[in-house]
């Protein structure tokens, strides 16, 4: 009987990034996203998932980066090499931290940008009109300058921007930094929707890891450049680390107040 | 008072020349963060190609203007494409020296092909005067600020309205984030020295119609710095502003202080004003100050 | 900006005070010797014209090493350099006239100019980078203006005669003592600048280039800094100035035209900002350019026989120059101070290069 196996959209392999020739920040990093999936990665500061997350859309070289190892396949084509425009013309939209929102211009103008990334221009207007229907707040602000807007509005307008580029795979940076709980639950709702309804596939980089759990299928740990653990949400749920450092869920023993004053953690995965 | 508004008059055309010139200027400068000083040498060498179109080839204007434009346009992308591609992420000094040097090789080229001699362009405008509140204005001073001002109106319209227009300003305002929505950044960079530089032709005939074709057009040109900084030299508004300051100042100064002094302090005038700003207020009067982390 | 120029590994105290640090051992002092015989001897074998040229060469190092001072150093773009010159150069002339010997001249006119450098520095405090350089444009089109215009002083836009320059009562004439003074002059100032860049005011000028704020938080006072870096630097344009007006002995304001201003700035961008072997290439390599492009144009013109050399050769020669700068930048952007670097590097870890 054969057994096919899809092509996995986004496929990254033993990838390594180094900044400024000298600082190594990604140390040979795996993870496969496949289609339809939502994919979730989460870590400490500093791990490395910020500068993952610039090279796959090819962001490294204003920031003085390079991938010097590894290789980078969307849809089975390599594209390391690309620009990151053509990148988004390929399908890999990604909302960097902080948003996709260019403060000087307008909310109209921002969402006229969406149609550079399209490859069709045909339901376009259909599309506007499901943005100004699901999003309201977006029409209303519409001749607002993007810098006016609250940090949740300018989450949404990334992610209206997003839905307009019709991309294939969808890639956000921490989306929910910063913003006040009301908008987060409402964020993770749009983006679940997109993945539901549109069929877009997400890789969300995200901190608050128990919302991302909640819509992700499948989850990876990165720690220090490299990835520590990954399997799928239950998975994920039941490891005893990922609950106590990420989950918040510390357990029933009673701790010892000499435990709390020299912290030490217990890595069982490095091993 | 008759001497006053026709030096008045004067001012306003020739100050909307430099801003015709500074906003192409701004515009290289907003979309690809570079000083641009051979702009004056590329409003020169508009003129001398509507000279070749129109007198040597023998072109009417319908053609020969049309040609000269889609001529700068290609300079202007043949530039950044073989030049200023090349220069990004290399410190200001350099890139500035670049385009001293730009400047100093199309001087050159132009003096190499068309010689030293003043060129005699046929008009563009009909000769003569039209009479404007009780005083003689000659014709041309009309046109020049009628065509600059039009020129400059599309300018903005196409910049703020249309998909490129925004494209180029995304450009200019964020360059990642307008390269992640797609944008390719290094066609906008093309783009923005092609327009920059028809605009610079433009220029470059106007003033070609107002003081003749030769060679020390260049150095006019130099005129248009002052404005661009004294309206700030991201505000295109503000260089419109700056270019008409100093060009009513210049020709004032032309009018009443040169005749005490026997000349040349109208050049001067213009820097003496750009020293002051740059000592008060160096973004200037809409320019946006720069923010500067240690 | 990339300071790898400086190889900063030192293996002694001895080596670490030095001025001219490689002269340490023994070998690059015979190679030093052998290169100080060459200068003294150069001159003499060579033609007029040759000597001629190598003069304004010597005179440019000094100018250049003026403005990589100014700009390399302490990170000031100045486009006023010719300004400095320029009043070098009149003050020399207007000395001449009451006979003063060349000893007192020359430090006067660098006086001169230093001053006027000094009072450039205040207004400019704040600026930085392009507002900088538009600042010192503007200060030049001033300068050049009161020249033009106090002909009483200066004769005006017609120029001015400058006399011969006399020491201990005895008139200096002549390409070959032209060329020891100036020569004599410029290694002074090749190791005054050389002492400068590792003394407590270089070291301040580039902690001033490459962060003046956090300088500021460090200690260093920008503002006497900003002083003393234009200070010096217009004092040694206007020891430049006042050489080459003593050499062309008639001057007028087109010598100092915002064209010399963009030659010493392209000197040292192709020299090597912030280094003094890169003042110098770069000043020689500029001077003599123009001298290889007419040499090429007729070697040319005797292949190509319908070539106007005589009507077009400014031209070509300056659309040459042009070019070589963008060249240059595009594709050199450290300059010749680079390349002479790897060259060394090459020979000292000969054969283990590749």
């Amino acid at each position: 009987m054969a057994i096919h196996v899809l092509k996995p959209l986004l496929e990254i392999s033993n990838l390594e990034v180094v900044y400024h020739n000298v600082v190594f920040a990604v140390k040979g990093v795996s993870l496969t996203v496949a289609r339809g999936q939502v994919v979730t990665l989460f870590g400490p500061n500093g791990a490395g998932k910020t500068s993952l997350v610039r090279a796959i859309s090819g962001m490294l070289k204003s920031v003085d980066g390079e991938i010097k190892a590894g290789s980078l396949l969307f849809d089975g084509e390599p594209i390391s090499a690309l620009t990151p425009n053509q990148i988004a013309r390929k399908g890999l939209y990604q909302i960097p931290e902080g948003g996709n929102v260019i403060k000087e211009l307008t909310v109209r103008e921002n969402l006229l940008l969406s149609r550079f990334c399209r490859t069709t221009m045909t339901g376009l207007d259909e599309d506007y009109a499901l943005i100004a229907d699901r999003f309201p707040i977006l029409k209303t602000r519409e001749n607002q300058l993007g810098g006016y807007l609250s940090g949740g509005e300018q989450q949404i307008l990334s992610m209206a921007k997003a839905l307009l580029a019709r991309p294939q795979l969808l890639v956000l940076d921490e989306p929910t930094l910063g913003l006040a709980p009301m908008l987060v639950e409402a964020n993770f709702l749009a983006l679940r929707d997109l993945n539901r309804e549109f069929g877009i596939t997400i890789l969300l980089i995200e901190q608050n890891a128990r919302l991302a759990l909640d819509i992700a299928s499948y989850g990876y740990v990165m720690e220090g450049g490299r990835v520590v653990y990954d399997g799928s949400t239950d998975q994920l749920r039941q490891n005893r680390e990922i609950q106590e450092f990420y989950l918040g869920l510390e357990g029933n023993e009673k701790k010892n107040f000499r435990d709390v004053k020299h912290y030490k953690r217990r890595k069982r995965w490095l091993s | 008072m008759e001497i006053f508004v026709q030096l008045l008059l004067n001012g306003v055309s020739l100050g909307m020349g430099y801003a015709l010139a500074g906003v192409g200027f701004v515009l290289i400068y907003k979309a690809t963060g570079v000083f641009n000083f051979s702009h004056g040498q590329l409003t020169m060498v508009g003129g001398y190609f509507f000279y070749l179109f129109q007198v040597q080839i023998g072109l009417p204007p319908w053609w020969a203007v049309p040609m000269a434009l889609v001529s700068m346009f290609a300079v202007g992308m043949t530039v950044e494409r073989l030049c200023l591609r090349r220069m990004v992420g290399e410190p200001v000094i350099a890139i500035l020296m670049l385009t001293i040097g730009l400047g100093g090789f199309l001087r050159n080229m132009v003096g190499l092909i068309w010689g030293t001699q003043p060129q005699a362009p046929i008009p563009l405008f009909e000769p003569g005067f039209f009479e404007l509140a009780g005083v003689q204005v000659p014709r041309v001073y009309g046109w020049t600020l009628l065509t600059a001002s039009v020129t400059i109106l599309i300018f903005i319209l196409y910049f703020q309205k249309s998909p490129h227009g925004v494209a180029m300003r995304a450009v200019a305002f964020d360059q990642d984030k307008a390269a992640l929505s797609g944008i390719s950044v290094s066609r906008v960079f093309a783009l923005s020295w092609g327009v920059a530089s028809v605009m610079a032709g433009i220029s470059g005939i106007l003033m070609m119609q107002l003081m003749g074709l030769d060679l020390s057009m260049d150095s006019r040109g130099l005129s248009a710095f002052p404005a661009a900084i004294l309206g700030g030299i991201d505000s295109i508004g503000g260089v419109i502003l700056g270019g008409l300051v100093i060009g009513i100042v210049e020709a004032l100064t032309g009018g009443y202080i040169d005749s005490y002094l026997g000349g040349g302090a109208k050049e001067v005038v213009g820097f003496v004003i750009l020293l002051l700003i740059l000592m008060v207020r160096p973004y200037g009067i809409f320019g946006t100050p720069e923010i500067r982390k240690v | 900006m990339k300071m790898e120029i400086f190889r900063n590994y030192r293996v002694s105290y001895l080596e670490d005070r030095a001025i001219l640090p490689s002269l340490i051992n023994f070998w690059p002092r015979c190679w030093f010797a052998a290169a100080v015989i060459a200068l003294l001897l150069l001159p003499l074998p060579l033609e007029q014209y040759w000597v001629y040229t190598i003069n304004f060469g010597l005179i440019a190092v000094i100018g250049a090493l003026g403005l990589n001072l100014l700009t390399g150093y302490a990170g000031q773009i100045s486009l006023a350099h010719a300004s400095f010159l320029a009043l070098g150069a009149y003050t020399t002339a207007l000395l001449g006239r009451f006979d003063l010997p060349l000893l007192v001249v020359i430090p006067a006119a660098g006086m001169v100019a230093a001053s006027v450098g000094c009072l450039v520095a205040g207004p400019t405090l704040r600026l930085r980078g392009l507002y900088l350089a538009l600042a010192t444009l503007a200060f030049y089109v001033i300068i050049d203006f009161a020249i033009r215009k106090a002909d009483f002083l200066t004769g005006g836009a017609a120029g001015t005669h400058v006399a011969p320059p006399t020491i201990f009562g005895k008139i200096v004439q002549g390409e070959l003592p032209f060329y020891y003074m100036t020569l004599g002059i410029a290694a002074v100032s090749v190791l005054f600048v050389k002492n400068l860049e590792r003394s407590k005011v270089g070291r301040a000028m580039m902690a001033v280039r490459d962060s003046d704020i956090a300088a500021e938080m460090a200690g260093i006072p920008i503002f006497l800094t900003k002083l003393t870096a234009f200070g010096i630097s217009s004092f040694m344009a206007g020891v430049a100035g006042s050489l080459l007006a003593y050499y062309l002995q008639f001057i007028n304001p087109d010598n100092f035209g915002l064209s010399v201003s963009v030659s010493y700035v392209a000197m040292i961008i192709v020299g090597g900002l912030g280094t003094v072997i890169g003042s110098v290439l770069g000043a020689l390599f500029i001077v003599l350019l123009p001298e290889v492009v007419r040499v090429a144009l007729h070697a040319a013109a005797s292949v190509f026989p319908g070539l106007n050399v005589a009507a077009s050769g400014a031209f070509v020669e300056g659309a040459a120059y042009g070019l070589i700068i963008i060249l240059f930048l595009m594709f050199k952007p450290e300059g010749l101070a680079r390349f002479w670097r790897d060259i060394l590097t090459y020979f000292r870890s000969w054969p283990f290069t590749y």
